[in-house]
């Protein structure tokens, strides 16, 4: 694998239960240094895609990861690659320092000291067992112990569900100053697109199993327009055929794939479109999502 | 290796305190009887009391050494199905999947900690703990000095024979029994709590209909000859080759060359088709573990 080989490389990929098709036919890469967001509503193929890219579920099409076929090669992949499957999955009945003796042996890559070292600025004690832990304490436990893995690539499925704000924000600042170099690479999914968006660098959107967006976030804010209006302007902008109508603070504003014809940009302020609004717009809008 | 090593340690962590329980607790219900507090100990053997202090002090260790891997032995057995489907039930499925370790090693690491290293734990420490409490049995019924008075350069070294060989048979037995056990955790592990009713239900059900309907008795026909392959990985040679009685001591000097003879005499019965047969049932139960464990459950 040479270095400027993207991390991640899917090619037609697809996922099946049976005869669901949970993911279908996605191809997206993953350059590294890039942080990823995977949005996409219940049930759209988030864990599904998340699975298959480590190994977990069976796949169709081509999957490349850190130059690994993820099925085939799991245990070496996941030498490389670091999960958090989903929150409180740690075994609760092992102690901390258990699971540190356990990770040591077991993981080729993990790093006892930098575990411990990472575990003293959070309030969690190596002596602590698991099932004594909040919740939020869990997921620092479990980001402490997987970002002391020197591994390229993280994938995080909804690490934050069901935290509180302090929490959330405690594992997203691990996350970033603990484990991204600029080298490393994190696919993240998660509902709480609002708190991620600034630290993102891309952004996958899934719709019912299919791969609606694949874009960097200064793409995004180039290819799409968000225009605020007054009120009297709704009209003239619906005739527009914007992706999304929707309110904003004071007002209502609308969003282009693309530019707005001059005369409509006149009419309106140009902001910036959040992920938001993107994320609803081509979630929702299935005569989109289908070209 | 090292990582199997690791796997190995994550069972005796999760699983140590039960562990204790169960290799500890007959050992000091045996010393508790012996400690005078419920009366004098009194051992009949064939109709009458035991007269001397060697065949006591024998009687004392396999007692305890016995009863100790018996009672861990079983619990292992008994609790296997429930193996099969421990990391599902409490959720950390998804994190050890998401450790760079094979599906076939963690199984197998699992299965090596509870079917053979606890029980084979069990009997070290039951024939430990035996041999130190021949002490308030031996000292209350012959006094103290019977005790040091025992002939214990002939009596540990069949002691440590009798623990060899036994532990050996557990290997062997574990192997017969791999079918039973192994099918009975890929039931429980593919249709969880129906997985061993289901297994039971057959074995009745299907020993039953074949008999009565087809006068054809397989199923129990198997499961007897299972049976009586256990008993013969533990005492191959027969028991009509080796009497207590008589001189004990001359008995236990011989101790060690006659169950090194029975140890390769169960070894030689593993070369038959029904041990070939046994072993392939077993790796189909083997497989379907792993195949769920690669499925995520």
């Amino acid at each position: 694998m040479t270095s400027d080989a993207p991390l991640v490389e899917a090619r037609g990929l697809g996922v099946r239960y049976g005869a669901r098709q949970a993911v279908d036919d996605v191809s997206f890469t993953i350059a590294k240094g890039r942080v990823v967001g995977l949005l996409g509503h219940n049930g759209a193929g988030k864990t599904s895609l998340m699975k298959a890219l480590v190994g977990l579920n069976a796949h169709q099409g081509t999957l490349s990861v850190l130059g690994l076929e993820p099925r085939r090669e799991r245990v070496r992949l996941l030498e490389s690659l670091c999960y958090i499957p989903d929150v409180a999955i740690l075994p609760r009945w092992a102690r901390v320092d258990q699971l540190i003796r356990l990770m040591r042996g077991l993981h080729p890559r993990f790093s006892a000291a930098r575990a411990e070292a990472l575990l003293g600025r959070t309030s969690v004690r190596l002596s602590d067992r698991v099932r004594a832990l909040s919740k939020g304490m869990v997921v620092q436990l479990h980001l402490a112990l997987v970002a002391a893995i020197d591994a390229r690539v993280m994938v995080l499925d909804e690490p934050t569900l069901g935290l509180d704000v302090i929490s959330r924000k405690s594992f997203y600042e691990m996350l970033i100053d603990e484990w991204c170099d600029g080298e490393r690479s994190v696919l993240i999914s998660t509902h709480q697109v609002e708190e991620i968006e600034t630290l993102l660098s891309d952004v996958l959107m899934l719709n019912e199993g299919r791969l609606v967006l694949s874009i960097s976030l200064e793409e995004m804010d180039r290819r799409f327009v968000a225009l605020s209006h007054d009120p009297a302007e709704a009209d003239a902008m619906a005739a527009a055929h914007p992706l999304l109508r929707y309110r904003t603070q004071g007002g209502t504003a609308v969003l282009f794939d693309g530019a707005p014809p001059e005369a409509v940009l006149a009419r309106g302020r140009r902001v910036r479109p959040s992920l938001v609004d993107l994320f609803v717009a081509l979630t929702r809008a299935p005569e989109i999502n289908r070209s | 290796m090292n990582r199997f090593k690791t796997l190995v340690l994550r069972e005796w962590m999760q699983h140590r305190r039960g562990w204790l329980v169960l290799v500890f607790l007959p050992p000091a219900l045996l010393l508790l009887l012996g400690s005078g507090l419920f009366g004098r100990p009194h051992i009949d053997f064939d109709g009458g009391d035991v007269q001397g202090a060697l065949p006591l002090a024998m009687i004392v260790f396999a007692l305890c050494a016995g009863v100790t891997l018996v009672v861990a032995w079983g619990a292992a057995l008994l609790q296997s199905p429930g193996l099969a489907r421990r990391d599902t039930q409490d959720r950390s499925i998804e994190f050890w999947l998401s450790l760079p370790v094979g599906h076939a090693p963690s199984v197998a690491a699992t299965l090596l900690a509870h079917l053979l290293l606890l029980p084979w734990a069990a009997l070290g420490i039951g024939a430990l703990c035996g041999v130190a409490i021949t002490l308030p049995y031996v000292a209350q019924v012959f006094g103290f000095e019977a005790w040091f008075a025992l002939p214990w350069s002939t009596l540990l070294p069949a002691a440590f024979a009798v623990t060899l060989r036994v532990a050996f048979g557990l290997l062997l037995a574990t192997l017969w029994l791999a079918p039973l056990v192994l099918l009975t955790m890929a039931a429980s592990a593919w249709l969880k709590r129906w997985g061993v009713p289901l297994v039971a239900g057959v074995l009745l059900i299907g020993g039953t209909l074949l008999e009565r309907v087809y006068g054809n008795p397989i199923v129990w026909r198997v499961l007897n000859a299972l049976r009586l392959e256990v008993i013969h990985a533990f005492v191959a040679t027969g028991r009509r080759e080796i009497r207590i009685g008589g001189d004990v001591e001359a008995m236990l000097g011989r101790l060690p060359g006659w169950l090194a003879h029975d140890a390769l005499a169960a070894l030689g019965a593993l070369a038959a088709p029904g041990f070939v047969a046994a072993l392939a049932v077993g790796a189909l139960g083997f497989a379907l573990l792993v195949l769920r464990r690669q499925r995520g459950a």
